[in-house]
């Protein structure tokens, strides 16, 4: 059975030639671009906050804005790792290393502009991967029933709690938080109210938007309120720099950009993990397989390479289980959820089969993103240095009001606006004891899909727990799962917490 | 003077987790004659975070003394109190005005101190935003007119 037919590609190309689609595309790549490039707010926070924006919107243009915000933002978090040794994103601070030293060295424009590069060849290397595999993976997808899912959330869910902070514990106890979240509002079962308080506003449980712009957006301002309020952009003089002089290094360096686009749409795919894995699993590979000559952390091309190519190789990775499983693939692709649920769209298994038209409009989307965003970083790159230096002062803010009126957007009331601060505020505390935001986000996205197929995994089997264990796919993930941690704890923890 | 963050943090997370599972337990369920109740989930993630909670305490107790982490100065203090009160008032006063005198009173408390900054910044960024939101999105913001 074929999910995806010619009618499909039609309407998409057709959804996104239009000069709508188009223009809005492109701003999508340029707010993502500014939201990654500016410091203390990353990518994520990027997303939170244009997603009510796209609340007015139909599917088309909505995805279009927030697909190119996603690809933007991942790239553009290089800019301050390279200029002032400040990563905009954990998936940039791989790229700090040799960027920085780079900088440093007067090759500053040189850095920029492969880490534009990179980005878009792994950005569209991953889309590649993500039309050929992700039809195939839903037809199978379509055979699981809820014990696999119910595996595949938990590995998801276990898999961020370990890479997302210093703790496996304080990761997993973050995640039982946002799991308690999803569990707020009426029970779809048996439709009784749970840990509602009286308020109307909960019946439909925490809604996701405004939550995540409080754990990402307001969490990430109250942080840098405490840090410096300049940023020294000083460097020293830098070498004159055209973009053909970049043509012998990827020559020379192809098979590492292959590879690490490889890693990046791997790790990717793998649920609930993320750019920042990708980015330093790439680099250690980088390192693993040096050679004699080569100058790793200090200023070598090839570190800038393996970062930024697999950091972006992660959007279309990540977009496949999305699609197919209805888990995300990273805290950025938990926002797409919460986008497409406003837009009556259920990511799963069958969204596929069911939207296929709107599946190659997403694959298509991104493939277009990195184009744009390599021709409009390119042409920008000397202007986003100067986002860099935008001051903290005006910068916290204007991000706080466009917080407080993203949440406005969702119902139009005080309740979603007052609980981006509440989440904010207590997301804040949590982030300085050292508990990531990461699993508080995949915990609330993933609480129902685990609660749903727990129930129906164990009607459909009289009730019998071990059926997890004795379905061989689900005990293959769950050990999968195990193996994963393992692996993750062993290559070191305090990837997005490095504190 | 407690000798390890970990011990106050993971305390807390154990009396969370108690208090949601007591709350669980106290849900008014509708007894299904398969499958499980409402209160059966809520219940198993706040039983496992008061374990985890006690855990993480346990093993403050038994870390290297350590400080307790930075949590505000007099700049995250007055941001924070900037934030609640005017995300508390967001509907209650025309955007315009509260998006002006939000970037007026933050960038001072942050240290801006030029005054053509101060006069020209919040009030071209709260037009702006104000534009993009109410005309260029279709989004309805608060306004008194």
């Amino acid at each position: 059975m074929d999910l995806i037919s010619g009618a499909d590609f039609w309407w998409a190309i057709e959804q996104l030639g239009s000069p709508m689609g188009l223009l809005l595309l492109a701003l999508g790549v340029i707010a993502g671009m500014i939201f990654g490039a500016a410091p203390g707010v990353t990518a994520t926070a990027g997303l939170a906050v244009i997603a009510p924006a796209t609340f007015s919107m139909e599917f088309a243009p909505s995805m279009a804005l927030l697909l190119g915000a996603y690809t933007g933002g991942y790239f553009a978090g290089s800019i301050p790792a390279i200029l002032i040794n400040t990563p905009g994103t954990p998936a940039n601070a791989a790229t700090a290393i040799d960027g920085y030293k780079m900088a440093r060295n007067g090759h500053a424009d040189q850095a920029v502009s492969m880490a534009v590069i990179c980005s878009a060849i792994g950005g569209l290397i991953s889309v590649v991967i993500l039309a050929t595999l992700a039809p195939n993976l839903a037809k199978v997808a379509l055979k699981f029933t809820s014990v696999e899912y119910f595996s595949l959330a938990i590995l998801g869910l276990v898999a961020v709690a370990a890479v997302s902070g210093a703790s496996l514990w304080k990761g997993v106890a973050a995640a039982l938080i946002g799991m308690i979240l999803s569990t707020v509002g009426i029970d779809e079962v048996s439709a009784t109210q749970r840990f509602t308080f009286d308020f109307v506003e909960l019946l439909g449980g925490v809604p996701l938007i405004p939550a995540l712009i409080g754990m990402f957006g307001i969490t990430e301002l109250l942080t840098k309120a405490h840090e410096s309020r300049h940023v020294s952009t000083a460097l020293p003089e830098q070498k004159p720099f055209v973009l053909r002089d970049l043509v012998p290094v990827y020559m020379r360096n192809k098979w590492i950009t292959v590879k690490s686009a490889l890693i990046g749409t791997v790790v990717g795919i793998l649920p609930g993990i993320g750019p920042a894995i990708a980015s330093w699993v790439s680099y250690g590979e980088a390192v693993r397989a040096s050679k004699p000559g080569d100058r790793f952390g200090e200023g070598d091309e090839k570190g800038v390479i393996a970062a930024e190519t697999a950091n972006n190789a992660v959007t279309g990775g990540a977009t496949v289980p999305l699609l197919t499983i209805g888990i995300p693939g990273d805290p950025v692709t938990a926002v797409l959820i919460g986008a497409l649920l406003f837009q009556g769209i259920d990511p799963g298994p069958f969204f596929i089969r069911d939207n296929g038209e709107k599946f190659v409009f997403i694959f298509l989307a991104l493939g277009l993103a990195n184009v744009m965003m390599l021709f409009l970083g390119l042409g920008s790159r000397r202007l986003l240095r100067y986002i860099v230096r935008i001051p903290t002062y005006t910068l916290i803010p204007v991000v706080a009001i466009l917080s407080a009126a993203g949440g406005y957007a969702v119902n139009a009331t005080a309740f979603e606006v007052n609980m981006i601060i509440v989440i904010g505020i207590f997301g804040y505390l949590m982030l300085r004891f050292g508990y990531p935001m990461a699993p508080v986000v995949i915990g609330i996205v993933l609480g129902p899909i685990i609660e749903e197929n727990l129930r129906n995994g164990l009607v459909a089997n009289d009730m019998d727990p071990f059926v997890f264990f004795t379905r061989p796919i689900s005990l293959g993930v769950l050990i999968a799962a195990v193996i994963l941690v393992t692996f993750l704890l062993r290559r070191g923890r305090g990837i997005e917490n490095p504190s | 003077m407690i000798r390890h963050p970990d011990i106050l943090s993971g305390t807390v997370l154990a009396v969370a987790g108690a208090a949601v599972l007591s709350a669980s337990l106290q849900i008014d369920v509708v007894q299904l004659d398969r499958g499980l109740d409402a209160a059966f989930f809520p219940a198993l993630c706040g039983g496992v975070l008061a374990a985890i909670g006690a855990v993480i305490a346990i093993k403050g107790l038994f870390a290297a003394r350590t400080r307790l982490p930075f949590v505000a100065d007099g700049r995250v203090a007055a941001v924070a109190g900037l934030f609640l009160l005017y995300f508390f008032t967001f509907t209650l006063v025309d955007f315009r005005v509260g998006a002006w005198a939000m970037l007026l009173v933050s960038m001072l408390a942050l240290g801006a101190r030029g005054v053509k900054e101060l006069v020209i910044v919040p009030v071209a960024v709260a037009a702006c935003i104000y534009l993009l939101f109410r005309y260029g999105l279709q989004i309805s913001v608060p306004e008194w007119i």
